[in-house]
């Protein structure tokens, strides 16, 4: 009687909490939040003082890197894991309020949350738990591979094999799925994170200069290419030289990125190698034949296709819209959630 | 170079354009040849060439063929869109896949049931049966056993004094008197049996090799399985020094006529003197049962509260001797 009460003040939500973007679909909308995971703190007289939470999503994001001594802007996710509960919890909170704003009594959802693949159960707990204490009712968990090929409109649940690699903010997914399951999957703690790591280790390493994660974002997604192509982009980059000490400028190609990306695109090779080396062989005839989809924001990679192509001699497509496949396969489960059973991952 | 070729290709590309066609005016304008493009994109030559002979039928599901598709627009340097709008006019209609599998939903159970068990419940079945069948045949063969006892020991005591009432009585068949006087007398253990003066017709064919040993429930010296209409002669009811309705059994003794009229489902059981139970059957409600037979006659009805009986098609009150619903009466 209560669950009739309940869903009709509060919709039922599918979450895809990642690294660098939380995403919400509420059932019978769609995707209504993307929003950066990122949440900025206030630190009110001294270290003893209370904690206020300034900003989240967008507006704290604009504070990472730029905030004074007493605002922290704290990112609560890593490597498509929790890494600060409470902060985890407070900005879902936050999130699950602000989609049902203008409502008397505080929601009481359902969740449907994506969790890597690879996560421990202590993870996978945390996930769960942070859900509950942001007010859910009752938390289902799915697997990412699984969400993100339900997200690509894939045939999940026949009898052929679909790969799908889903690179993430912090971790990419490769998974092979059949009749409605994961055959094999495998999570490397790799995605345009450690994309932007790797550009800002490179910066240092050969200009002697230091910059921001935001900046090496932007020359990621500005000039960043994962595949020698025709044409070779450019771009000014201001940052701090470290033997000056001052603001500088200079220009970087995207030969130098795509030198600077080698490390985490070769450990995202490797995982595809790997995962087709464990594929029986009746689905990797079916991969053969179809191809590979690539998801997620690192998708966006230009050339990663041609890249994941070369390297395996498979067909490679780009899903469409992949920044939203995850939430979007999250969205489907969730509407169909009543009838699914078999989707849902263990803790 | 490459917007000329785009703009071409936009104005071909109108809804009616072939999908294929395109593709391959495309390819054959950068020089490309067929293996170009498949070492290109990695597909097979046969899946190229279904792209351009707009064969998508053997080509993988929509989501994938798009991509196909656009990868292949892509190295055409040509806007993947228009492609992808003439695809979705002539693909087959886009289903979304079933995101789960369908189940039979049959439960696979491990641990499989020993044969023995089968056995055991069959034998616990059989010994149950059994048990019921032996407890049934001992109440009732008590019951036929009481009632000679019974009843003749009520005969020797109380009869005689109303054996003239009973000669006098306008029903002569049945002695009410004595039934009345039972139901005082609240004797309550024991089967009635209603005493039935047979007016004196025929002399008597005397039988003296048959001695009478039961006083009031005569014992035919009938062999079991005759019937007392077509033998008539062989049920003679012995004299008795006991009863003091002395009866003297003409062979041409008249017939009984019973009528039993039901209200509710009743259950009636009627054995006549030879011990053969002509009636036992359930009448569903509002039936009626009909018997003619050679006194004496043994009836006992179940759930007797909406049971009429009449006898010799004169009313017969059933109360004196219904107990706990049930009637046991002997009509003589």
């Amino acid at each position: 009687m209560f669950g009739i009460l309940n869903s009709y003040f509060s919709n039922d939500l599918a979450i895809d909490l990642g690294t660098a973007n939380t995403l919400i679909y509420v059932r019978g909308k769609g995707i209504v939040l993307d929003e950066p995971s990122v949440v900025a703190i206030r630190q009110e007289g001294g270290p003893a003082g209370k904690k206020t939470l300034l900003a989240v999503g967008l507006e704290a994001k604009r504070m990472l890197g730029r905030a004074p001594a007493n605002i922290t802007a704290i990112r609560p996710m890593k490597d498509g894991v929790i890494a600060d509960f409470t902060i985890t919890e407070q900005m879902l909170k936050y999130f699950i309020k602000k989609i049902h704003e203008s409502r008397l009594f505080s929601p009481n959802p359902r969740i449907i949350i994506c969790v890597p693949v690879g996560s421990t159960q202590v993870e996978r707990r945390a996930i769960r738990e942070s859900a509950i204490g942001a007010g859910a009712r009752q938390v289902y968990l799915i697997e990412e591979p699984m969400a993100a090929a339900i997200g690509a409109d894939m045939p999940v649940a026949e009898a052929t094999g679909s790969m799908v690699v889903d690179i993430g903010g912090g971790t990419t997914e490769v998974g092979v799925i059949s009749l409605g399951g994961i055959v094999y999957a495998k999570s490397e703690r790799v995605g345009g994170d450690k994309f932007d790591q790797a550009i800002i280790d490179y910066i240092r390493r050969n200009y002697g200069m230091q910059i921001s994660e935001p900046t090496a974002e932007l020359i990621k997604k500005k000039i960043g290419s994962a595949f020698p192509g025709s044409e070779v982009l450019e771009m000014e980059v201001t940052g701090r030289n470290l033997a000056e000490g001052l603001p500088r400028k200079f220009t970087i190609s995207s030969n130098e990125i795509l030198e600077a990306l080698t490390e985490p695109l070769n450990a995202i090779v490797g995982a595809v190698k790997s995962a087709l080396e464990q594929t029986p062989p009746e689905l990797g005839a079916d991969i053969a034949e179809k191809g590979m989809v690539l998801t997620g924001g690192g998708a966006l990679l230009r050339d990663l296709d041609r890249l994941l192509l070369e390297e395996t001699g498979l067909p490679v497509i780009v899903a469409e819209d992949p920044l939203t496949c995850v939430a979007r396969g999250c969205g489907r489960a969730l509407e169909e959630m009543d009838r699914l059973g078999n989707v849902f991952a263990d803790e | 170079m490459v917007e000329e070729l785009n703009a071409n290709f936009e104005a071909a590309s109108a809804p009616s354009a072939k999908l294929g066609v395109l593709l391959q005016a495309a390819r054959e304008e950068k020089k490309l040849s067929l293996e170009d493009v498949s070492n290109r994109l990695r597909l097979s030559l046969r899946q190229i060439k279904a792209l351009e002979s707009d064969d998508f039928a053997i080509l993988p599901e929509a989501t994938i063929t798009r991509g196909f598709i656009r990868n292949y627009a892509r190295l055409l340097e040509i806007n993947p869109e228009p492609l992808l709008d003439i695809y979705r006019v002539y693909a087959p209609s886009e289903v979304s896949h079933s995101i789960t599998l369908q189940s039979a939903n049959i439960l696979i159970s491990s641990t499989r049931k020993p044969v023995w068990i089968k056995y055991i419940v069959g034998s616990i079945l059989i010994a149950l049966a059994l048990g019921a069948w032996v407890v049934y045949m001992d109440y009732f063969h008590h019951m036929e056993a009481e009632q000679p006892v019974a009843v003749s020991s009520e005969d020797s005591a109380q009869l005689p004094p109303d054996d003239s009432s009973v000669s006098n009585e306008p029903m002569p068949e049945v002695a009410l008197p004595f039934a009345e006087r039972e139901a005082a007398a609240d004797t309550a253990s024991d089967p009635i049996v209603i005493q039935q003066s047979a007016p004196p017709v025929e002399p008597v064919v005397e039988k003296p090799t048959v001695p009478a040993i039961a006083p009031v429930v005569p014992t035919p010296a009938v062999p079991a399985g005759a019937s007392p209409i077509t033998s008539p002669s062989a049920t003679t009811s012995p004299n008795t020094s006991v009863n003091t309705v002395v009866q003297p059994v003409a062979s041409t003794k008249p017939v009984m006529k019973i009528r039993l009229t039901v209200n509710d489902t009743t259950w009636v059981s009627v054995i006549d003197q030879a011990n053969n139970e002509i009636v036992n059957r359930t009448i569903p409600a509002g039936g009626v049962q009909r018997v003619e037979a050679a006194p004496p006659i043994k009836v006992v009805i179940g759930n007797a509260e909406g049971a009429q009986l009449t006898v010799n098609d004169k009313p017969f009150d059933l109360s004196p001797y219904n107990k706990l619903n049930v009637v046991r009466l002997m009509l003589e």
